[in-house]
């Protein structure tokens, strides 16, 4: 589903990603771990076109999209979620939902303008869609509320609803459970898991390890910008170069 | 003092559509454009000097709509790399190379002199009788139909993919939205809006010069849309006319207070600009109109049946 090849990123004189070569496969939610500026996030960022790598490629389906806009991968199935929540917080949630609907659909500047009732047709489609999510997420009472007003969790669940409104093959998940309430990540790992089973994949990059324990079908540990192993959560969770990796080998 | 009026009017009309002009591009978009008074010359000048050589007043305008738009989404694309801070020079850049070609070019332009003796659009089938306030209805006409298209463009998904770039891009694009068409189109579209402004202007006084296109012609539109809510097409329609009528209402203050004198009065006169905007900044920060939001109920309402409830 997403093959990363020998992927290089640098700011300054960090190397944040040195030669990163990691398959995610098609059916799985594979929880990327690690520690503190092992790079997880910046794989997550290039992946999704937020930055664009300096050497190596990544191939999405089966497409070559090293480098590509992020709203050419939303178009392709990929959606993501941020680290520090980005809710777009003068919209409200529904506008927030709104927004990703229909992205293959290149948006015609002037048909609500000249062809008004079409688009109100459309958009009165999507409001539907959009309350259906922040329904299962539980935000469907602060539908018109703008985002600001949400706490820390659920602007979380909000990004999440917001990804889905993609209709997307594969979500990318950055530190979904961060700053998030315990009972709160409980209903996050239960929709996370009914959307699986509905069929859409899932990169989690996550601290979680309740989370990663409760999702994950694989694990992936990155360590200095590259992945160290990969196995089940109890394999990795066992490993020595794992507790060695996180301790920063002093022990 | 009907006259007057009317005059008034009709300048204000001019006014609101640069400051429409610049809340698509800044207001919701996010781009701002300190070279506003520079695309309202650009568009002033193509539709003066294309009448004067003979077009019709409509395709004159229709031209210098293409020009001005062309112009703004050349303007985005170049510096489109850049953050905000560097769209600011860009324009301002813009703007000052307007001023100084209006200003040297004087076989095209007639450089400090102007350009005199714009013929004024159906003069002879009005009358020039009733002529300022035929040309007002025709002012108020077209701030009618830039409104209400603006609104439909607001109120629809457009609306709230532009206010999006603006909040934040990379969710913009993250969310499938083709960021740097959105913002070309927008400052493209502000662009237009000038030069129909600036057409406006050039019709209004049958006479322009580079005099008549100065920052303080950008600083009113930004007057009026931080006093009338950023994004609101209302509430800036209401800040140019709260800024007009204090600064010609204020006018009258020599008849009122009479150890001043005309100098004095046109100092307060700004003053009491600056000040009002001050005050509005303190008690009113986020202006006086709240821009749109799409809610539930009124979304749904039109068209489609209530939610259901399962996916």
């Amino acid at each position: 589903m997403l093959t990363i090849v020998d992927v290089g990123k640098r700011f300054g004189g960090v190397s944040a990603l040195d030669k990163c070569s990691v398959e995610f496969e098609s059916g799985k939610i594979t929880a990327v771990i690690g520690p503190n500026g092992a790079g997880k996030s910046t794989l997550l960022n290039c992946i999704s076109g937020a930055l664009v790598p300096d050497s190596g490629s990544i191939r999405l389906f089966d497409d070559d999209v090293t480098g590509a806009k992020p709203h050419i991968l939303a178009r392709k199935g990929l959606a993501r979620t941020f680290q520090i929540s980005r809710e777009l917080s003068s919209l409200t949630l529904l506008e927030n939902l709104l927004l990703a609907d229909r992205p293959s659909d290149p948006m015609s500047f002037f048909a609500p303008v000249f062809r008004r009732a079409r688009v109100l047709d459309e958009q009165a489609e999507a409001v539907n869609r959009a309350m259906g999510l922040l329904r299962r997420v539980g935000l469907d009472r602060l539908a018109d509320e703008t985002a600001s007003a949400l706490s820390g969790g659920q602007k979380k669940l909000l990004e999440l609803s917001r990804a889905l409104m993609l209709k997307p093959r594969v979500v990318l998940l950055d530190e979904p459970a961060a700053g998030v309430a315990p009972p709160m990540v409980k209903v996050l790992i239960e929709v996370i898991r009914d959307l699986h089973a509905e069929g859409v994949d899932f990169v989690l990059v996550e601290h979680n390890m309740d989370m990663v324990a409760a999702l994950s079908d694989e694990v992936v540990v990155m360590a200095e910008g590259t992945p160290l192993m990969r196995g089940d959560f109890k394999a990795v969770t066992t490993d020595a170069r794992v507790a060695e990796a996180y301790l920063g080998g002093v022990v | 003092m009907i006259a007057y009026l009317v005059t008034i009017a009709t300048l204000v009309s001019i006014a609101v559509l640069i400051a429409m002009a610049l809340n698509v591009q800044w207001g919701m978009c996010g781009m701002v454009n300190f070279g506003l008074a520079g695309f309202v010359a650009l568009g002033a000048y193509t539709t003066a000097i294309l009448t004067l050589a003979g077009w019709p007043a409509l395709f004159a305008v229709a031209a210098s709509v293409v020009v001005c738009a062309v112009m703004g989404g050349l303007l985005s694309l170049i510096s489109m790399r850049l953050s905000e801070d560097y769209l600011a020079i860009v324009t301002l850049g813009f703007g000052e190379i307007v001023r100084l070609v209006t200003l040297n070019e004087g076989w095209l332009t007639g450089g400090a002199l102007g350009l005199p003796g714009i013929p004024r659009p159906l003069v002879e089938t009005i009358g020039s009788e009733n002529y300022e306030t035929a040309f007002l209805a025709g002012a108020v006409l077209i701030v009618a139909i830039v409104y209400f298209g603006l609104e439909r463009l607001t109120r629809s998904p457009v609306g709230a993919a532009l206010r999006a770039v603006r909040d934040d891009d990379l969710v913009a694009s993250s969310l499938g939205r083709n960021v740097l068409l959105l913002r070309v189109k927008a400052f493209a579209l502000g662009g237009g809006i000038t030069a129909i402004a600036g057409s406006l202007q050039a019709f209004q006084f049958s006479y322009i010069d580079p005099s008549q296109f100065t920052a303080i012609m950008t600083a009113y539109a930004f007057m009026a849309v931080i006093a009338g809510g950023r994004g609101s097409h209302r509430g800036l329609i209401l800040g140019a006319c709260s800024i007009m009528f204090l600064l010609e209402a204020s006018r009258f203050l020599k008849d009122v207070i009479e150890v001043l004198d005309n100098a004095q009065i046109a100092a307060i006169r700004l003053i009491l600009i600056g000040a009002g905007l001050i005050l509005l900044l303190i008690f009113r920060p986020q202006g006086l109109m709240r821009e749109y939001r799409l809610s539930a109920p009124r979304a749904t309402a039109a068209t489609a049946p209530p939610p259901t409830g399962k996916e």
